[in-house]
């Protein structure tokens, strides 16, 4: 099936990305929080486009080891993994605990859920976070930092702020936001720029940000910098909307004027 | 907590709850052959049509919710993935199904890692064991003899497992995923082209597979509709009697105080009688023989009752079925 059009061609003409999306608008993004009722702890689904992360949180609880714990915070006990179809394109059986882009999306994680979460809270003890990601198109960690984020507040454990992620790149001078599989996939033969940034919104900082490709100038590291946080803003006001609907749903339930069936999408 | 941690009762209340069964009453009131209501999303608008279905990008999926009580839950995402390979030379004109079962929020504490391989093989193992061949035709799998077939990938993940009744679920989840998979219309390049005078030898490069990208010819396996449906029959031991109470649809509280599981593959085609596919015990107690006839009896029994107990959630008719009457008024 060939077309007189490329579709390379769309974004120079009509300013619109391969998806039919506009440079600066964000995926669909559905949240749906505490989809596996009966956990102990909280659960949360994201999903950003067709990307699909479910976090688990249990805790605070005891740590497995003695010599893990912490006397004046928590830790956090981070693990990501992918089930067999969430692979991106094919599927592969690939063993969770070695596949080193899991390990290394764990760390991550990691890192900006300890600058979220208030540990001081719960020291000696162990919050365990477990995100499995059920769909890959582009923007994997993403889904899985605003996962956790639903899940940690799904479970109840103070923080910070809410700590949302966004990716932002670069399509021949032209900032995107929220970049799909294919926009995340080198094209021309170089690696294409991507920058997962993650923020803490009402306070204006920035938890994570990463990129590892060649950017012409810092001018515009700044400017797709800046096109991440605007995504994450838009990003924490969808997220913002659907924790204070299940929390007036959760208040009604409990006052009797409404029951909750059990709920999914 | 998902599944592979087993529930510890006392003596007690399983003695409470084994007598309850006697009496036909079982924990949450439903008799020995009740089943609970289970939920099947295949798609996810409710009202529109152009709802998707759980997993845009796998060929089909299925998502099954069995909630009892309010607060315990079984969830099962199943994703069926296609690809094309060759097919083996032993079995030259089917394609392959393979079934996978994946538990990854089990609580993986690291003390007991080798239970825990064992409780995720376990269910793995008696799944892919009743149901592989048992699915679809796998003959309507091939594309070229010899050549082309397709691989037909299932992968079910539990996401939790609290309500018990997991290898059922699992099994009504890999069922309904099936039913909304479609497998697209691949055709040899080759054949299309020469019409027929000179067939350029299959596996050269002139004669690779061709797409067709038109949705509408793109089609259920076959074979589906008459899969085999599994039953578990939870057998409990009543010692005061000495007696063998068989329940359908066991929560997991039953199933920590049964004496074993016997878990019936049961194909159950209209216009035939029953027949049993596949069998397996699992379980410490050892079984009495006569109790055998019992147990795929009721499993028998409970086939119509099972395919009528869901709600499906989303369209209520799925893609494949409106396009297979559309190509069959063509």
């Amino acid at each position: 099936m060939t077309t007189s059009l490329r579709r390379a061609d769309l974004l120079s003409l009509s300013n619109l990305r391969n998806d039919g999306r506009k440079p600066e608008e964000i995926r669909r993004l559905r949240v749906q929080l505490g989809p596996l009722a009966g956990e102990a702890g909280g659960s949360a689904l994201v999903e950003m486009g067709l990307t699909m992360a479910l976090a688990v949180v249990k805790g605070p609880m005891e740590c497995l080891r003695r010599s893990d714990e912490l006397p004046d915070r928590a830790i956090l006990d981070v693990k990501v993994s992918a089930a067999p179809f969430g692979f991106g394109t094919d599927r592969r059986v690939t063993n969770a605990n070695t596949d080193r882009r899991l390990v290394e999306a764990a760390h991550w994680l990691q890192k900006a859920m300890e600058a979220t979460v208030l540990l001081q809270l719960h020291p000696k003890s162990r919050i365990q976070i477990h995100v499995l990601v059920l769909a890959d198109d582009g923007g994997r960690l993403c889904a899985a930092i605003n996962a956790a984020t639903c899940a940690l507040l799904d479970a109840g454990i103070p923080m910070k702020d809410f700590c949302v992620a966004c990716t932002a790149g670069l399509d021949e001078d032209t900032t995107l936001v929220d970049l799909n599989r294919r926009e995340e996939s080198s094209s021309n033969g170089q690696p294409a720029v991507v920058l997962p940034c993650a923020m803490l919104p009402q306070r204006g900082t920035v938890v994570l940000a990463q990129c590892e490709a060649r950017l012409p100038s810092t001018d515009t590291l700044h400017r797709v910098q800046a096109a991440a946080m605007d995504g994450c803003r838009a990003v924490f006001e969808i997220l913002q909307a659907a924790v204070r609907e299940r929390a007036t749903t959760l208040l009604s339930a409990r006052k009797g004027h409404a029951s909750i069936e059990n709920a999914f999408p | 907590m998902a599944s592979g941690l087993a529930l510890q009762l006392s003596e007690s209340e399983k003695l409470y709850l084994i007598d309850g069964c006697a009496d036909n009453c079982r924990l949450d009131g439903r008799e020995r052959e009740d089943i609970r209501q289970y939920t099947i999303v295949t798609s996810s608008e409710t009202t529109s049509a152009d709802g998707h279905p759980p997993l845009m990008l796998s060929n089909g999926s299925a998502r099954l919710i069995l909630s009892s009580s309010g607060s315990t839950s079984t969830h099962i995402l199943c994703s069926v993935k296609v690809e094309v390979m060759t097919p083996s030379q032993s079995q030259p004109n089917q394609g392959n199904l393979i079934v996978h079962v994946e538990d990854s929020l089990a609580a993986n504490s690291s003390l007991s890692r080798k239970k825990n391989e064992e409780d995720r093989n376990r269910v793995q193992s008696i799944i892919s064991e009743l149901l592989a061949t048992n699915l679809i035709d796998l003959e309507s799998l091939c594309i070229i003899p010899y050549h082309y077939a397709f691989n037909v990938s299932v992968d079910v993940e539990i996401l939790s497992g609290t309500a018990g009744s997991i290898i059922d679920a699992c099994c009504h989840a890999i069922r309904a995923a099936l039913q909304n998979t479609l497998l697209p219309k691949v055709v040899p390049s080759s054949i299309v082209n020469d019409a027929g005078t000179s067939m350029d030898p299959v596996g050269s490069s002139s004669s690779d597979l061709m797409l067709e990208s038109d949705l509408s010819l793109a089609q259920t396996p076959s074979g589906i509709d008459n899969a085999a449906v599994v039953v578990t029959v939870t057998v409990c031991h009543r010692a005061l009697t000495n007696s063998y109470l068989l329940l359908l649809d066991a929560s997991l509280e039953e199933e920590a105080c049964c004496f074993c599981q016997v878990h019936v593959a049961v194909d159950a085609r209209e216009g035939t009688e029953p027949t049993i596919c596949a069998l397996r015990k699992t379980g410490n107690g050892s079984l009495p023989w006569e109790l055998l006839p019992e147990i795929t009896a009721l499993a028998v029994k409970a086939v119509p009752m099972t395919k009528s107990s869901f709600r499906v959630a989303g369209s209520s008719r799925n893609n494949a079925s409106l396009l297979q009457t559309q190509l069959d008024i063509q």
